[in-house]
């Protein structure tokens, strides 16, 4: 089913048509005497900038996707293995967590602790836009 | 989003830069005018802004460049569907509140994707009739121009155009190249400059 209201419609026909003519036109009435430099400048400008903005957002996108990745990865060291990490970061970093609370938080907790750690540690290593 | 290299329909990411800078500068100039064409009314989004917008979307993957096809061709059929999407957006929020992300089905894909309602709702419908508007009046006051527009809205071309206005074969063609010249914006002054 067409999404598309009448005057869309419309709206289409009519930029068909004057697309036609446009292509039709011969460059220089196109151009109108505007000089071909500086209409080619003015591309490459915004070249440069949709580069740099097409940049930006792949980089938020493969963000992204490595954190619904992350997400869906089951967590793969030993309750061991998270405690001594978890220990380790506390230690270097201004993390606030007493040696007994982490000695009594239960496995899931640990493992939920771990994985933001970890996640927190990735955001903080990736270079900022 | 990404750039599927299995796609051999379309260009990579390379060949959508160079696509894009080896446009003769009338072509160049032609996506100009499309953009100035296509952004009448159009809420918060000049000539340059739409045109720079499809730049972007074909430069990060998020539009198809198809393989051979003209470079102007793609700019018009991308910045004419981001103009139908800026519009149906609205003007008054980038917050669509009828918008929603549904639930990821395929856990294989996992896929965000949202369940839109049909966006034909009457501000879509009003913001499309203002524009029609706006063009149209850009021709007011030339009988003849106002009548090949006529005819071109009601996807009228070539002979059947003509014939539909009624004007004999030079007072026609005389009126379509003035059309052309008053919709694509001959007579303004660049846009978002």
């Amino acid at each position: 089913m067409s999404t598309k209201s009448r005057y869309e419609i419309q709206l289409d026909q009519l930029l068909e048509a004057c697309f036609d003519e446009l292509r039709q036109m011969p460059d220089s009435e196109v151009l109108a005497g505007e000089p071909a430099g500086e209409v080619r400048a003015r591309a490459e400008a915004r070249l440069a900038r949709a580069t740099q903005e097409a940049g930006r957002r792949r980089l938020i996108a493969a963000r992204a996707e490595a954190a619904l990745e992350r997400s869906r990865t089951p967590i793969a060291v030993s309750i061991q293995e998270a405690r001594d990490y978890i220990a380790r970061i506390i230690r270097n970093t201004n993390y606030t967590l007493a040696a007994r609370q982490l000695e009594e938080m239960s496995e899931d907790e640990v493992l939920r602790l771990y994985d933001q750690l970890r996640e927190l540690e990735e955001q903080n290593s990736s270079p900022q836009i | 989003m990404a750039w599927d290299s299995k796609d051999p329909g379309r260009l990579t990411y390379q060949e959508v830069r160079d696509a894009l800078s080896q446009m003769g500068e009338a072509d160049m100039r032609r996506a100009e005018r499309i953009a100035a064409f296509l952004s009448h009314r159009l809420p918060g989004m000049s000539a340059e802004d739409l045109l720079q917008e499809v730049y972007t979307q074909l430069l990060s993957g998020d539009r198809r460049f198809p393989r051979d096809v003209p470079a102007l061709v793609v700019l018009k059929t991308a910045m004419r569907s981001e103009a139908s999407n800026v519009r149906k957006a609205g003007r008054a929020s980038p917050i669509d509140p009828r918008f929603r992300i549904g639930p990821i089905e395929d856990e294989k894909e996992a896929t965000f994707h949202a369940n839109a309602p049909d966006r034909r709702t009457p501000e879509v419908e009003y913001l499309a009739r203002e524009e029609l508007a706006a063009l149209v009046a850009s021709c007011s006051g030339d009988a003849h121009v106002e009548l090949v527009v006529m005819a071109w809205t009601d996807g009228l071309k070539g002979e059947a155009a003509r014939e539909a206005t009624g004007l004999g074969e030079m007072a026609f063609d005389a009126a379509r190249k003035r059309a052309t010249r008053k919709l694509a914006g001959f007579e303004r002054a660049r846009e978002g400059s």
